[in-house]
């Protein structure tokens, strides 16, 4: 007699096995492997969810409601956002260039050469700028006291207009492989999109819980050192 | 009376972006379930809900009403926790986030009394799978998801789900067992 192999014992736990039942009822081994089975994913079930913060669905909501009612410009009249954009579409195709890049000297390579310098050098450059933005930002979100109802308003307007440029940067990194970079760009996009998402007028502990996550993640000295890196990489270009 | 998900939509597309608080009030608590069994951390179930939500917003045109809203948020709110599982790794195996990451909290008091070792054990070895593994099996055992509708969150055929769930067990099984044999 052939056995129910742990695949349909699996799927029969979940119902999704209707003819196991039968087996089992005559298959002590199979049962006994069942029964295994079972205890394994009846213990899963202890693992409980915290309840989330007090009025969480209102926190949700506050940080949610500015990122929805800023009106959404279209990109072509977006003419700051063109910089960043051209940046990161060289980024790709220089980082596209580099994985796609035959090692065989072919003709014609040296003629390539120097555009691609050039590319890597404007990408250099507007992710320096980008960094030093974002640094800016976060020191000055970093040194805010939490006083009665901060007023961030000129931090949030420049974190928002960071957030868009950021994830733009984060997914060419991603792409190429940089996850150095990535990764210090995935944890400032969290850290910024909390910010442009909070109120103009936020409460001292919604601030104190951004400035825990600005230190606990060493954003700024990540952004110091990688944006030295940067400016060292730059200056060999030239 | 209350307004429905479908028409709250319809509200939304029509310009009364306030009437999104709706649909966050009602759903955000269920997608906070999901992510935090996904991700295993208080922190990142929030920052995905937030994410969940300000995705939904944006592709409010894509939502055609054939399928529930909850179902719809929450298949974004599964890609969000992928996506921010996936980060996680790669930041992980970068070595960025080893010193970083939180434990998921702190558990209460009443948790640590109700917890045996193998509930101990459980987050762990969640954390071993790989994301999609993780994926299926939550959406599989905590949330009653059937095969296929879990290969629709996905994006991948039943079968790939299907085995994802199977993978997810066994490896389960593999660090949970000697601790329950040890319990026995």
């Amino acid at each position: 007699m052939s056995h129910l192999s742990e695949e349909q014992l699996v799927l029969h736990y979940y119902g999704e096995e209707g003819d196991a039942a039968a087996h089992l009822e005559h298959c002590a081994a199979c049962r006994k492997e069942y029964q295994d089975i079972v205890r394994v994913l009846d213990a899963c079930r202890e693992l409980t969810v915290p309840e989330p913060v007090p009025a969480f669905e209102t926190l949700m909501w506050q940080k949610l409601a500015p990122e929805l009612r800023k009106p959404r410009t279209p990109w072509w009249r977006r003419g700051w956002m063109l910089a960043p954009v051209m940046a990161g579409m060289l980024a790709a195709a220089f980082f596209v260039g580099r994985i796609s890049t035959v090692k065989v000297p072919v003709a014609g390579e040296t003629a390539q050469a120097i555009p691609a310098q050039g590319r890597e050098r404007i990408l250099l450059v507007a992710m320096g700028d980008h960094l030093q933005r974002s640094q800016m930002v976060l020191v000055e979100l970093a040194n805010a006291k939490a006083g009665d109802a901060p007023d961030i308003h000129l931090a949030q307007e420049r974190a928002r207009d960071l957030v868009s440029e950021n994830r733009l940067y984060r997914q060419t990194a991603s792409l190429s492989g940089a996850n150095e970079f990535s990764g210090l760009l995935d944890d400032l996009e969290r850290v910024l999109t909390d910010v442009a998402n909070s109120p103009a007028r936020i409460s001292s502990p919604e601030l104190q819980q951004i400035q825990r996550r600005i230190e606990s993640r060493g954003l700024i000295f990540k952004i110091r050192v990688i944006d030295s890196n940067l400016k060292q990489k730059g200056t060999e270009k030239l | 009376m209350e307004i429905t998900d479908v028409a709250a939509v319809e509200q939304i597309r029509a310009g009364s972006t306030e009437i999104f608080r709706v649909l966050v009030e009602r759903h955000s608590r269920a997608v906070f379930r999901l992510a935090y069994r996904m991700t295993g951390n208080q922190q990142d179930a929030e920052d995905t809900v937030q994410e969940t939500f300000l995705r939904a917003y944006r592709q409010l045109h894509h939502f055609d009403g054939r399928s529930a809203f909850s179902t719809w948020i929450y298949r974004i709110g599964a890609n969000c926790a992928i996506d921010l599982l996936r980060g996680r790794k790669k930041r992980e195996a970068d070595g960025v986030d080893l010193l970083e990451r939180q434990p998921a909290h702190e558990p209460s008091p009443e948790r640590l009394t109700a917890s045996s070792q193998v509930a101990r054990m459980l987050g762990p070895a969640l954390d071993e799978l790989s994301e999609t593994e993780r994926a299926a099996f939550v959406m599989r055992h905590y949330e009653g998801l059937c095969i296929e509708e879990i290969g629709r969150v996905l994006g991948v055929q039943p079968n790939a789900a299907k085995h994802s769930v199977f993978r997810a067990v066994q490896k389960l099984r593999r660090a949970l067992e000697p601790a329950m044999g040890m319990a026995r």
